[in-house]
């Protein structure tokens, strides 16, 4: 799991921003609103927090970064899932299920 | 907050300085994206600014994350390489002060002979506190230069000395004096006196004379003449003045047309044309 992942979420933040870019590869600002508009404003971070993140998966290469000129002029560093950052997903999605069975079987029960 | 600000907080604890710069503008370039959205949605700049930046959080905590992610190794070598690039340069400047205070020390001196005067007459003072007023019947301006090695030869000054050695019984004294100037751009490498002096080469003019050291001061018809040098150093820069006696004929003496003037160790010779005033 990332260092910088400090959400209470298991897999957290890092879960989620795999998940995305397992679409596409995309930027930060993008990364952004895409999760702000798929969890309708449910999860809100600050904005800043994304990038130890987004550097630390970079780190395990989980993610690779290239520099590109975007189609309005500025350069940006797009990210984009490997092959082991796919594989790290599977396992945080299987972490996740885990986790949301035993919290549904706890709230059905109670 | 101020944008600028802002960046510059939260990477300032990256201490690998390209990782500090890439990071920085890539956190910018999203600052910039989310000024532009809330202009679009009729923020003011100013409001846009603000905004961006409460979105992005806390810089001071944001710059603890980045510092942990990016590895302070590369930091930690980066620092070191930049105390050796000190520490080098320390050395350098510390090594070179000895030099310094040797050209220091040789500009606190004034220059021990006058490097050209003019026709009339001068009084030349010696460090003794001796003065000595001389006559100068003819001075000449020399032009040109020659180059040999990276040392540049120019003609100061050059011009006729008469003064009267006094005692029991006095006599007259005339001498040809010229002084030569050796510059060069490699300052580390001055030409030293002992370089410039003339030692195994004797210097001779167009009368047929030759001039040398230790010589009867009133030589024969085929002996030479004498002769005395004196070198001044400042900087890069240093001046040979060669004395040419000329007590031989004091009444019928006439200024030779030219003089070859041997130098550095391997003799060249430097002709001061004192007819056409041009050093060849």
């Amino acid at each position: 799991m990332a260092r910088g992942d400090r959400s209470a979420l298991p897999g957290g933040t890092a879960m989620l921003v795999l998940a995305l870019l397992q679409e596409r590869e995309m930027y930060g600002y993008e990364i952004i609103e895409e999760l702000e508009k798929r969890s309708d404003q449910v999860f809100q971070m600050k904005e800043g927090t994304l990038y130890p993140v987004l550097h630390s998966l970079e780190k395990e290469k989980l993610v690779t970064a290239r520099d590109q000129e975007a189609p309005s002029g500025r350069k940006r560093r797009y990210y984009r899932v490997t092959a082991a950052g796919l594989q790290a997903l599977e396992a945080k999605k299987e972490e996740w299920q885990v986790y949301a069975r035993a919290v549904t079987a706890i709230l059905t029960n109670a | 907050m101020n944008a600028e600000y802002w960046l510059d907080t939260a990477t300032e604890k990256i201490r690998f300085r390209p990782d500090r710069k890439a990071v920085r503008r890539e956190l910018q370039d999203h600052l910039e994206d989310r000024m532009e959205a809330g202009k679009a949605k009729g923020l003011s700049p100013y409001e846009a600014e603000e905004a961006a930046t409460a979105a992005m959080g806390d810089p001071v905590a944001l710059a603890e994350e980045l510092a942990r992610v990016h590895s302070p190794w590369w930091g930690r070598l980066w620092r070191l390489s930049q105390w050796a690039l000190a520490i080098a340069v320390l050395v350098t400047v510390s090594s070179a002060v000895p030099r310094l205070r040797e050209y220091l020390q040789y500009e606190m001196y004034d220059p021990p002979f006058p490097f050209s005067v003019e026709e009339g007459s001068y009084t030349r003072e010696f460090y003794t506190g001796y003065a000595k007023e001389i006559t100068v019947p003819e001075a000449w301006d020399i032009g040109g230069s020659v180059d040999l090695g990276h040392y540049r030869f120019t003609v100061s000054g050059a011009w006729v000395e008469e003064w009267t050695v006094s005692g029991e019984d006095p006599y007259p004294v005339r001498q040809l004096v010229i002084t030569l100037r050796a510059s060069t751009w490699r300052f580390w490498e001055p030409l030293n006196g002992s370089q410039f002096m003339i030692l195994d080469h004797m210097p001779s003019d167009s009368g047929g004379n030759t001039y040398g050291y230790d010589v009867d001061t009133a030589p024969g018809e085929d002996e030479p003449l004498s002769l005395f040098c004196e070198t001044f150093q400042r900087g890069a820069t240093t001046w040979l003045r060669v004395e040419l006696n000329q007590t031989r004929d004091m009444d019928s003496w006439s200024v030779p047309d030219w003089v070859d003037i041997p130098v550095g160790c391997g003799g060249d010779i430097l002709r001061v044309d004192l007819s056409k005033g041009v050093i060849s």
